[in-house]
């Protein structure tokens, strides 16, 4: 049974690591290549890896999508072990609007102003820091969604993602107010509530034994006396 | 339009929220002045814990303490502002 629950939280805390590696941002050093926009129509797979249509527009099945082509740094683990070379990182640029994820983007006509703006050469490379939530996933055709652009001094800049470090500090002591309201709760109002239950059942088990009728005197009689 | 989606849907999960620490709230405060009474009883006479306890309850009900946990509903407006206002004005 421990077995089961220990599997259980491991699938439940892999989900949460899935989840907040898709909504939380991430940054990336990388060269804008080309900007671009390109007819997108989606499937039931990929649907939800893309946003509703601009903000203030209507949501069709089918839409312009406007990429950020980019030359990345490539690196692992959120951007923690650098490789040093370049890898192909192609970027979407949409409104994220009011509701998921909570970016409230409404800017991406700008941000591909901005973009196009940053465009570079290998032979003549200007170095970005790109703020992206998302996954590059070929095989499905999605893209991270690019939030913020702006130049950096070189390909070795490292960011420290405040945000994040934030995020989940917040998280633990959310956690840790939760436990102590639950337990809270559990001390003052299910505890006495269950003492009170047992107290009531022990009064009617303690009566049922020693109120009996004339028969079941008589029956005592006939019963041995190890009870 | 989803703004407003995104005003009634906050509302609800604030007010949640806001009982759910209210009421803890509350229930740490009887606690406290049940032992503050139980480690050094004031008085014998048979109503005077719970007049204490009543007392101290009602002094809650005016402290600043209470209403500061109205804040659970200022955070979340403020966060959001900022992030909308640092997304899209860089």
């Amino acid at each position: 049974m421990r077995r089961i629950i220990w599997w259980l939280r491991a699938v439940l805390v892999l989900l949460l690591i899935t989840f907040f590696s898709y909504v939380l941002p991430q940054h990336d050093i990388a060269r804008v290549t080309r900007v671009s926009e390109i007819r997108t129509d989606f499937s039931a797979f990929n649907r939800i890896f893309y946003a509703q249509a601009d903000s203030g527009n209507v949501d069709g099945t089918t839409r312009d999508i406007r990429l950020i082509e980019s030359q990345r740094m490539r690196s692992y683990l959120f951007g923690l072990i650098r490789a040093g070379s370049e890898q192909v990182m192609v970027y979407r640029n949409e409104d994220t609007g009011w509701i998921w994820p909570p970016y409230f983007k409404f800017d991406s006509g700008n941000l591909q102003a901005e973009a196009g703006d940053l465009v570079s050469t290998s032979a003549a490379p200007r170095w970005v820091a790109v703020r992206h939530y998302g996954w590059r996933i070929p095989f499905l055709t999605i893209y991270p969604n690019a939030t913020a652009i702006w130049p950096v001094a070189g390909p070795d800049v490292r960011i420290i993602p405040w945000f994040n470090i934030m995020f989940f500090l917040f998280l633990a002591v959310a956690w840790g107010f939760l436990r102590a309201v639950w337990r809270q709760f559990r001390q003052r109002t299910v505890d006495p509530a269950l003492t009170r239950v047992d107290q009531t059942w022990d009064g009617i088990e303690a009566g049922v034994t020693t109120q009996k009728g004339r028969i079941g005197r008589w029956l005592d009689t006939w019963r041995s006396k190890r009870r | 339009m989803n703004f407003v989606r995104l005003f009634l849907f906050g509302f609800a999960a604030l007010t949640v929220i806001y009982v759910m620490i209210s009421l803890y709230s509350r229930s740490v405060r009887k606690e406290r002045l049940e032992n503050e009474w139980d480690a050094a009883p004031q008085s014998d006479a048979p109503g005077a814990r719970d007049a204490f306890i009543a007392t101290g309850m009602a002094a809650y009900r005016g402290s600043l303490r209470r209403r500061l946990i109205l804040l659970v509903y200022v955070v979340p407006v403020v966060l959001v502002t900022v992030i909308t206002y640092l997304t899209n004005a860089t």
